[in-house]
C-alpha cells in the first residue's frame, strides 16, 4: 500500500458564509490510486477541487495534501485570444519551481517539452493555444500539470468533449501517472467512466458514497447522487442524463 | 542632437518618453491582455482631487495624485467584493465619485482651476527634473513588480483563477499590477494628461497585440511603438506648435488603424 497523499476529514466548504456547497466529505487517496469524483453539475465536484487547492474556504474539517498538487481545469476557463503557444502553457507548470529572480532556462524548457511529448503534442509546441483543437487544448493543460511534477493531480472532466484520439492519449497518460505512484482525482458525471477508476466518490453537496466502484456505484447511491437525472436503461444498468456543464 | 532636440526642454521631453516607453512595454502589455484599459483611464482621471489639493497643502502634485490613485486602486478591490460589482462598474462608480470631489474642491473650496489643465493635458514640453525623477522611480517600480509577478500575471491572464494551482499567489500579483499601473499613470500624467494617458500606456500595446504571437514579442513591440510614436509626436508637435500628447494620440491611432487594416488584408496577424 502506497502512502496516503490526500486526506480529507469532515470537510465543509463553499463561498458563502451561510451555506456550504459541500458537506461531510471524508476520504483518503494513496499514491498510485485513481478516484473518480462522480456527481451532477452543481453537485460540488469543482468546489471540492477548489477546496483541495486551497481556493475555496473551509468552514470546517481538515484537508491534507502531500507532495504538491496540480490541477487540470476544463479548457473553457482558458482565454483562446491570449498570445501563448502550447510550449508557453506547458512552461507555466514550471513557474513555481523557479525563484523570482531566475529566468526560464533550458532545464524548464526541456521539462515542458517532455510533458508535451508525453501527451503527443511535440509537433505543436509552437502553435498558438487558441488555434489548437479542443482535445489538443485539453492535452496541453495536462502537459502543464505534468511539468508541475506534483504527486497529486486533479482533473476536471478531462474527457468531456474531446476527440477519440485525444481521449485515448489522455487515458494513456493517466495510466502512466498512476504507475508512477501519483494520486489522481478525476471529476466526471459519467458512470461508465467512473467504473474504470480504483475508487469512486459520489457527491451531491453531501458525500453520498466512497469506495471501490462495486461498493460506491450502487443503485441507491446513484439515485441519491443524481436524483431525477438518473435514467434506467432497459437492461437494468444505469445511464445518466448529462446536462450542459456549469461550474458551481 | 538633430533639429528641435538641440533644445534642453526637448531633451527633457525626449528623456521622459525614453523612460515611459519601457513602462508601456511592461505594463501596457498587461493592461491590454488583462483588459485593464478602463481602469488605466479611470485611475488617471480619478487623480483630479489629489492634484487640486496638492497646491494648497504644499505637497508635490505627483504625491497628491499618487495618494488618490492608491486609494482608487485599493477602493476598487474592496468595493467590488463588498458590493459584488463587476470591475468596470466599480471603476465607473469610483471615477464619478473622485471627479465630483475634485470638481467641488476645485470650484468651491480652493477656487483654483490649475489642477484641471494639468489633469487633462499634461505638459510634456515643460517636464522638469522632479517629473523625470518620478517617472524614473515609476519605471523602477514597474520593473520590480514585473520581476516579482510577471509569471503570475501571464498565468492569471491566460486562465483566471488558476495561479494558485500552479503554485503562485494570484492576489498579491493582481494588487501589484494595479498598484504599478497606478504609479505609471501618475508618471504619465505629467507628459500627456489624464485624457491621453492611454496614448502611451494602452494604444501601443493594443496595436502590438494585432501583430505579436507571444507575450514577449508583444512587450518588445509595444516598447518600440511607444518610443517611436513618442519621439515622432514630440518632433511633429514642435514643428506645428501642437500639444505633444494629442499628437501622440493621433499618431498611435493611425498606426493602430493601419495595423488593423493590414490584419484584415491578411498581411500581418497574431
Amino acid at each position: 500500500m502506497n502512502a496516503v497523499l490526500v486526506s480529507v476529514r469532515e470537510l465543509e466548504a463553499g463561498y458563502s458564509r451561510d451555506s456550504a456547497a459541500i458537506r461531510g466529505v471524508a476520504f483518503e487517496v494513496a499514491g498510485g490510486e485513481s478516484v473518480a469524483v462522480l456527481g451532477p453539475n452543481g453537485g460540488g465536484k469543482t468546489t471540492l477541487f477548489r477546496a483541495l487547492l486551497g481556493e475555496a474556504p473551509h468552514q470546517s474539517g481538515e484537508v491534507r495534501v502531500e507532495g504538491g498538487i496540480a490541477y487540470v481545469p476544463q479548457t473553457e476557463r482558458s482565454r483562446l485570444d491570449f498570445p501563448v503557444s502550447a510550449l508557453d502553457v506547458a512552461l507555466m507548470g514550471t513557474y513555481a519551481s523557479l525563484p523570482w529572480h531566475r529566468r526560464i532556462g533550458k532545464a524548464e524548457r526541456d521539462r515542458a517539452r517532455e510533458a508535451l511529448r508525453r501527451v503527443g503534442l511535440s509537433a505543436e509546441e509552437g502553435t498558438t493555444f487558441g488555434s489548437l483543437s479542443g482535445g489538443q487544448r485539453q492535452r496541453v493543460l495536462i502537459a502543464r500539470a505534468l511539468a508541475r511534477d506534483a504527486r497529486v493531480v486533479l482533473l476536471d472532466e478531462p474527457l468531456s468533449g474531446v476527440d477519440a484520439v485525444s481521449a485515448r492519449l489522455v487515458g494513456q497518460v493517466l495510466d502512466e501517472l498512476r504507475a508512477e505512484g501519483r494520486a489522481l482525482l478525476v471529476s466526471t458525471h459519467d458512470v461508465a467512466e467512473a467504473r474504470g477508476a480504483d475508487k469512486v466518490l459520489c457527491i451531491h453537496r453531501d458525500q453520498i458514497a466512497f469506495g471501490t466502484p462495486a461498493e460506491a456505484l450502487t443503485a441507491g447511491a446513484l439515485a441519491k447522487t443524481y436524483g431525477s437525472e438518473l435514467v434506467l436503461l432497459p437492461d437494468g444498468s444505469e445511464a445518466i442524463v448529462v446536462q450542459h456543464h456549469s461550474h458551481e | 542632437m538633430p533639429g528641435p532636440f538641440e533644445f534642453e526642454f526637448m531633451q527633457r521631453a525626449l528623456l521622459e518618453i525614453v523612460l515611459l516607453a519601457p513602462l508601456s512595454a511592461i505594463l501596457g502589455t498587461q493592461i491590454a491582455l488583462r483588459r485593464l484599459a478602463f481602469y488605466t483611464h479611470g485611475v488617471g482621471t480619478a487623480t483630479f482631487p489629489g492634484l487640486v489639493v496638492a497646491g494648497p497643502l504644499g505637497i508635490p502634485p505627483a504625491l497628491g495624485a499618487l495618494a488618490v490613485a492608491g486609494a482608487f486602486a485599493g477602493g476598487l478591490g474592496r468595493l467590488g467584493r463588498a458590493a459584488r460589482l463587476a470591475g468596470d462598474s466599480a471603476t465607473a462608480l469610483l471615477l464619478v465619485a473622485a471627479l465630483a470631489i475634485g470638481i467641488v474642491l476645485a470650484s468651491d473650496v480652493y477656487e483654483s482651476g490649475a489642477g484641471v489643465d494639468r489633469l487633462l493635458f499634461g505638459s510634456l514640453l515643460a517636464i522638469g527634473t522632479p517629473e523625470l525623477a518620478f517617472t524614473g522611480a515609476a519605471l523602477v517600480v514597474g520593473l520590480g513588480a514585473a520581476a516579482l509577478w510577471r509569471r503570475a500575471w501571464i498565468a492569471g491572464g491566460f486562465e483566471p483563477g488558476t495561479a494558485r494551482s500552479l503554485g503562485m499567489r494570484q492576489r498579491p500579483a493582481d494588487w501589484g499590477l494595479l498598484a504599478a499601473i497606478a504609479v505609471a499613470v501618475v508618471a504619465a500624467l505629467d507628459a500627456v494628461g489624464a485624457l491621453l494617458v492611454g496614448a502611451i500606456l494602452v494604444v501601443p500595446a493594443v496595436t502590438a497585440r494585432i501583430v505579436a504571437r507571444s507575450v514577449r514579442r508583444m512587450e518588445a513591440l509595444t516598447g518600440v511603438l511607444a518610443l517611436i510614436e513618442g519621439v515622432a509626436a514630440l518632433w511633429i508637435a514642435y514643428e506645428v506648435d501642437a500639444p505633444p500628447g494629442a499628437v501622440m494620440a493621433v499618431l498611435g491611432g493611425a498606426v493602430f488603424f493601419t495595423a488593423a487594416v493590414a490584419r484584415r488584408l491578411g498581411l500581418v496577424g497574431a
